[in-house]
C-alpha cells in the first residue's frame, strides 16, 4: 500500500514538474549573474541575494508595425508587387509555415497602411483573419473585427490603432497559452518581410542609399531575434528559422560599423535625443550578398 | 483509478493557475498600462511578468532613429510605490533613471538605431509587514510615433 502511494506520488510529482517546467514553448530565463545585477539598486543584501536569483531577462522582438513606418520615412515607395500575394495563404500546411506567413502578412498590411492603400489593407486583414483562425488565435482577427476595419478604412490612424491592438492581443494570447515560439516565428516572418521590402527598393549598387542604411541597422534586431529563438528549451520547431537567420547574420557581420558618442540633447517639446551615432560601411559585394540571402530565405517561406 | 482522478485534477489545477496568472497580467497591462501610451502607438509586442518585491528584470530593446518613443514601466499597486527603471546604452551609461526623474515614462529618440538595455526593479514595499513578499504584474510597454 505504502509503495503504491509512493509510486503515485512520484508519478504525480514528475508529471507536475514536467507540466510546469518543460513546455517547449517557454523561453529559458538567463541564469543570474553578478554582471547583470545593477549595483545601484536600493535593496539590502538579503533582498539582493534573492533578487539575483530572481533576475529575469526579457527579449524584445522586432515589430513589423514599426518597420513599415521606418521604410516610409526612408523614402520607400509603395508597390504591391513586392508583397506576398494573399492567394498564397491557403498553401501553408504546418503551424511553423503559418506562423511565419502570419508575420509576413502583418508586415505587408502595415506597409500597405503606411501608404494608405485601403483595398490592399482590407485584403490583407481578411487573409490574416483566416491564418490566425488556423493558428487557433481566437477572438482577435474576427469577421466582426474586419467589418470594423472596413468602416474605418479611410482613416490610416484608425487602421494602425486596430492593427497595433490586435497584434498585441495575438502576442498576449500566445504568451498566455504558452505558445511563445509561435509569437517568435510571427515576429521573425514580419522582420524578414520588412527586410525584403527594403531590399526590393534599395539600389544594390549604392550603399549610401538611405534604405541601405536602414538594412544595415537591422543587424541589431537580427542579433536579438536569434538570441530569442535560441532561448527556447526545445527549439526544434524554431531550428530551421534560426539556421536561416544565422546564415543571414554571417553576411550582416561583414558590415563595418563606427560609433561616436554624443551628448544628450533635449528639444523644445522636452523630448530627449540619446545614444551614440553609428555609421555603416558595406565592404565590396556585401549589400548584394545580403539582398540575395534575404531573397532566398523569404522565397522559401512564402512558397 | 482514484489516484488517476487526483492526478488529473491537480494537473488541470496547475495548468489553469499558470494561465490565470498570465491572463491577469494581460488584463492589467491592457486596462492600466496601454492607455498611458497615447498619443503614441503601441508596437504590438508584449513584455510583462509577475515580479516579487525585490525582483528585477531586464530587457534589451531596439530603437530606430526615425521614430519618437515613449517607454513606460507599469506595475500593479500591490508592489507599493511601483517598479522603477533605468535605461543604459551599449557602454553601460545610464541614459534615463525613472527614480531620479520621478516619472514612470520616458519620451525620447535615438541618434542612430541601436539596442538599449532597460532594467526594472520592483523595490521592497515597506508597507508589507508580512514575511511573504508581495508579487504583482510589471509591464514594459513601448509606443512610437513618426
Amino acid at each position: 500500500m505504502i509503495f503504491k502511494s509512493i509510486k503515485y506520488f512520484a508519478l504525480i510529482s514528475s508529471l507536475l514538474i514536467f507540466a510546469i517546467g518543460c513546455g517547449d514553448n517557454t523561453p529559458i530565463q538567463n541564469p543570474p549573474t553578478d554582471k547583470l545585477v545593477d549595483p545601484n539598486l536600493d535593496v539590502n543584501s538579503k533582498d539582493k541575494a534573492r533578487f539575483q536569483r530572481a533576475k529575469i531577462v526579457f527579449f524584445a522582438l522586432p515589430s513589423p508595425i514599426e518597420t513599415a513606418r521606418i521604410l516610409k520615412k526612408s523614402g520607400a515607395i509603395y508597390s504591391k508587387d513586392f508583397l506576398n500575394p494573399s492567394s498564397n495563404a491557403t498553401g501553408y500546411s504546418t503551424s511553423v509555415r503559418k506562423a511565419v506567413a502570419l508575420g509576413i502578412f502583418i508586415a505587408d498590411l502595415s506597409y500597405a497602411n503606411s501608404f494608405v492603400q485601403q483595398q490592399d489593407c482590407l485584403e490583407y486583414f481578411t487573409t490574416i483573419q483566416k491564418l490566425s483562425e488556423e493558428l487557433s488565435l481566437s477572438n482577435i482577427f474576427t469577421a466582426e473585427f474586419v467589418e470594423k476595419i472596413e468602416k474605418n478604412i479611410n482613416s490610416e490612424d484608425s487602421v494602425l490603432k486596430y492593427l497595433s491592438e490586435s497584434y498585441w492581443h495575438a502576442n498576449a494570447q500566445l504568451k498566455e497559452n504558452d505558445r511563445e515560439s509561435i509569437a517568435a516565428l510571427v515576429a521573425a516572418g514580419g522582420w524578414i518581410e520588412g527586410l525584403h521590402i527594403a531590399s526590393s527598393l534599395v539600389d544594390p549598387n549604392n550603399p549610401s542609399d538611405p534604405l541601405a542604411v536602414r538594412i544595415a541597422e537591422q543587424r541589431v534586431s537580427l542579433k536579438q531575434l536569434i538570441k530569442y529563438l535560441l532561448s527556447f528549451k526545445d527549439s526544434k520547431v524554431l531550428k530551421e528559422m534560426t539556421d536561416d537567420l544565422k546564415l543571414l547574420k554571417t553576411s550582416f557581420d561583414k558590415i563595418e560599423m563606427k560609433m561616436v558618442r554624443e551628448t544628450k540633447e533635449v528639444d523644445e517639446n522636452g523630448i530627449e535625443t540619446v545614444g551614440n551615432t553609428r555609421t555603416y560601411t558595406y565592404p565590396e559585394g556585401t549589400l548584394k550578398e545580403i539582398l540575395e540571402n534575404v531573397s532566398i530565405i523569404r522565397t522559401k517561406y512564402i512558397k | 483509478m482514484k489516484h488517476l482522478r487526483y492526478f488529473l485534477a491537480i494537473s488541470i489545477g496547475v495548468f489553469l493557475f499558470s494561465n490565470t496568472i498570465n491572463a491577469q497580467c494581460k488584463r492589467f497591462t491592457e486596462k492600466q498600462c496601454l492607455p498611458k501610451l497615447a498619443p503614441f502607438t503601441n508596437n504590438g509586442q508584449i513584455n510583462n511578468a509577475t515580479l516579487f518585491e525585490g525582483d528585477s528584470a531586464s530587457l534589451i530593446m531596439t530603437f530606430y532613429s526615425l521614430l519618437d518613443y515613449r517607454l513606460i514601466v507599469c506595475s500593479h499597486d500591490v508592489l507599493g510605490a511601483g517598479a522603477h527603471f533605468k535605461v543604459r546604452d551599449n557602454d553601460g551609461n545610464i541614459l534615463f533613471n525613472s527614480q531620479e526623474a520621478q516619472k514612470s515614462s520616458w519620451d525620447f529618440r535615438v541618434n542612430s538605431t541601436q539596442d538599449l538595455m532597460v532594467s526594472v526593479i520592483a523595490p521592497k514595499n515597506p508597507e508589507n509587514l508580512t514575511d511573504i513578499p508581495a508579487s504583482g504584474c510589471v509591464s514594459i510597454i513601448l509606443g512610437f510615433r513618426e
